[in-house]
């Protein structure tokens, strides 16, 4: 796990040896002719290729002891770089102690290791608070979309080996070694799904919180029990961090869960409140606006009646028609209540805004707007409720229609996105925008900026998009028109109490195209 | 002249539809509540109910069930004040023909009533 040695220190580690056996050769050679020249001098006559081969065997004999050495006195002595190693960790441990986010944390400690020590990869595994499964949360050398799905149970013989080997590194090849055929093949599985030869445990006291993962880049670069002991002070140093940071991680996330809740569960009860009202105001509004409407229409209605006073009549179509329109309050307010969720069947969307168009087009005709509409070619079927898309596309036209004023231009768009199965219907107009200001509350209940409207028709046409899992926006900027883009999944999520399609057969009501509608 | 009974627990209700059928040449009575209504349906023998759904003393469904049990043929209409769709739902599996919504187009609800009556005639 050195980092890159360096080329003096290969050549001298190769040359130095055999510079000293050259010169200790050569000294042993002079002192044995020496010797032999002056106290066994009948000797001299041997062969000088014994002489050659008891120096070979001499050199052969000592080259390991001398290569040690001088391994020995370059590596501790003289180029002592082992000790940036120790240095490196120590100071790697103190950066991720004082880090806390957690994914911060963990690219840190995998690209750092993996950088500097040069290991093929890197690999920060850590136990899921609420579970018992070890992630890997973050990888050096290998592809985010492959990581994120690497998961060890708590039972899976990897975890449990280091549970028994606690507090000491996992090699793989020793491992294996111990273990028998078939409990070695389970094993190599765990070891190739980390890609490591060697895993690092993290303990927080009886804890096990994780495990860092490395493959080293060669054989060359195998580590020796030195660096596994380094690896396992490092890993104690920094399992406390680690967990630390799951920790915190894990808080944000109930934090996040709870806010969702909390304000959805506050969104029902206003939805609640709302339903309950307004099914309370439908019934008892409903009856005496039944009588007035209903008294008017017999008059208009009459056979053989004398012709009325031009004004009488008037005001008669004013009565049907005012009540229809107070009739629309509750309607619209029980829209998106869950009194109300509709039946769905499968529809063609295309036809819908056909139907609410020809409900309309009269009154478009008079207003002199220029509608245009761009449906796209083969648009698979949606599943939904007619009477609340007619809804949908009936507040978005007219809110269009209003905005831009006689004269004015409005685009639909109908499309499908393949890739997401999402319908895209855009609105735009040409109109004079909104404010940001405005913006802002353009989907709160009951605002309006016209003095004829209810306010309730945004709101309810975003009611109806989220009950089908959609979306809805709006861009505008004052002086440039407004473009209103819904999203809707095909396969929308079901309906709170969606109900079986009753049958066709059902009854009718009254659109009041004139009433307002933002 | 076709027989038509107005059920609903609002007088003004029942009188003005009293009034606008008539002018129709039907013939028309009115019930102010279930037990009214059961009993009218058996002696006055009407083609076409118009039926509250909700009302103070017999669920307007209660109504609906019996009056088919007694007999099928009979069209009924349901008028509602809400679409609460389990009880159109329920409604319409018990047998109804059709519902309609207050406030009521009575041009609508004339033309219904009529193709519920040629439709009895069509099959009698």
């Amino acid at each position: 796990m050195i980092p890159s040695e360096r080329r003096p220190k290969r050549i001298l580690e190769t040359l130095l040896p055999f510079f000293t056996l050259f010169v200790l050769s050569f000294t042993v050679l002079s002192l044995a002719i020496y010797l032999v020249d002056t106290r066994f001098p009948n000797l001299v006559n041997w062969h000088p290729l014994v002489w050659i081969a008891l120096i070979a065997a001499f050199t052969a004999g000592s080259y390991p002891s001398i290569d040690q050495f001088y391994g020995w006195l370059l590596r501790r002595v003289l180029f002592p770089e082992r000790s940036q190693v120790p240095h490196f960790l120590k100071h790697l441990s103190e950066e991720i102690r004082a880090t806390t986010d957690l994914s911060e944390l963990a690219n840190l400690l995998v690209n750092s290791l993996g950088e500097v020590c040069q290991f093929k990869t890197v690999s920060l595994s850590a136990r899921e608070p609420r579970g018992e499964r070890y992630v890997v949360i973050s990888a050096h050398g290998w592809n985010v979309s492959d990581y994120r799905k690497v998961r060890l149970e708590a039972t899976s013989p990897l975890v449990e080996l280091m549970k028994a080997a606690q507090p000491k590194s996992l090699l793989r090849e020793k491992v294996i070694q111990s273990l028998s055929w078939q409990e070695s093949n389970q094993i190599t599985v765990h070891f190739e799904a980390l890609r490591a030869t060697c895993v690092v445990p993290l303990w927080v006291k009886s804890k096990l919180v994780g495990s860092i993962n490395l493959l080293a880049s060669s054989s060359e670069q195998a580590l020796n029990e030195e660096d596994l002991l380094m690896l396992e002070e490092f890993g104690r140093e920094v399992a406390p961090s680690v967990w630390k940071a799951l920790l915190i991680d894990e808080i944000q996330k109930i934090n996040r869960e709870l806010q969702d809740s909390r304000s959805r569960i506050l969104q029902n009860a206003k939805l609640t409140a709302i339903e309950q009202l307004a099914t309370g105001i439908a019934h008892e509004i409903h009856n005496p606006l039944t009588i007035i409407s209903g008294k008017a229409q017999v008059l208009l209605l009459q056979k053989d009646r004398k012709i009325y006073d031009e004004k009488v009549e008037e005001v008669l179509k004013t009565v049907v028609k005012q009540t229809r329109r107070a009739a629309d309050i509750t309607k619209k307010l029980l829209m998106f209540s869950r009194a109300s969720a509709s039946p769905r069947e499968k529809l063609k969307l295309e036809t819908v805004l056909e139907d609410t168009f020809s409900l309309i087009a009269y009154q478009m005709s008079l207003e002199g707007v220029e509608i245009e509409r761009l449906v796209a070619q083969d648009l698979p079927d949606f599943f939904g409720n007619t009477q609340e898309l007619r809804e949908v596309f009936l507040n978005l036209i007219l809110n269009a229609v209003q905005a831009t004023g006689p004269g004015g231009r409005v685009q639909i768009e109908i499309t499908f996105h393949k890739a997401d199965k999402v319908f895209l219907l855009r609105v735009r107009d040409n109109g004079p925008g909104i404010s940001g200001e405005n913006l802002e509350r353009i989907f709160n209940p009951f605002f309006t900026t016209r003095t004829d409207g209810l306010g309730l028709g945004l709101f309810v046409t975003q009611q109806i998009v989220h009950r089908y899992g959609g979306s809805i926006r709006l861009e505008s900027e004052p002086g440039e028109g407004t473009l209103v883009v819904i999203e809707l999944p095909l396969e929308p999520e079901a309906a709170p109490n969606a109900v079986s399609v009753i049958p066709e057969k059902g009854g009718k009501e009254f659109h009041d195209t004139a009433s307002g509608r933002r | 002249m076709t027989r038509l009974l107005v059920v609903d627990d609002e007088p003004e209700i029942c009188e003005f539809l009293k009034t606008f059928f008539e002018d129709r040449d039907f013939q028309v009575e009115t019930a102010g509540s279930g037990e009214a209504a059961l009993k009218s349906a058996e002696t006055f023998c009407p083609q076409v109910i118009l039926l509250d759904i909700k009302m103070g003393d017999v669920d307007g469904l209660e109504v609906l069930k019996k009056v088919k049990q007694a007999n099928p043929k009979v069209k009924v209409i349901m008028v509602t004040a809400l679409e609460t769709t389990d009880k159109i739902e329920a409604a319409m599996r018990l047998g109804a023909d059709n519902y309609i919504t207050k406030p009521l187009s009575l041009e609508y609800l004339e033309n219904d009533v009529r193709e519920k009556i040629s439709s009895l005639a069509a099959k009698p």
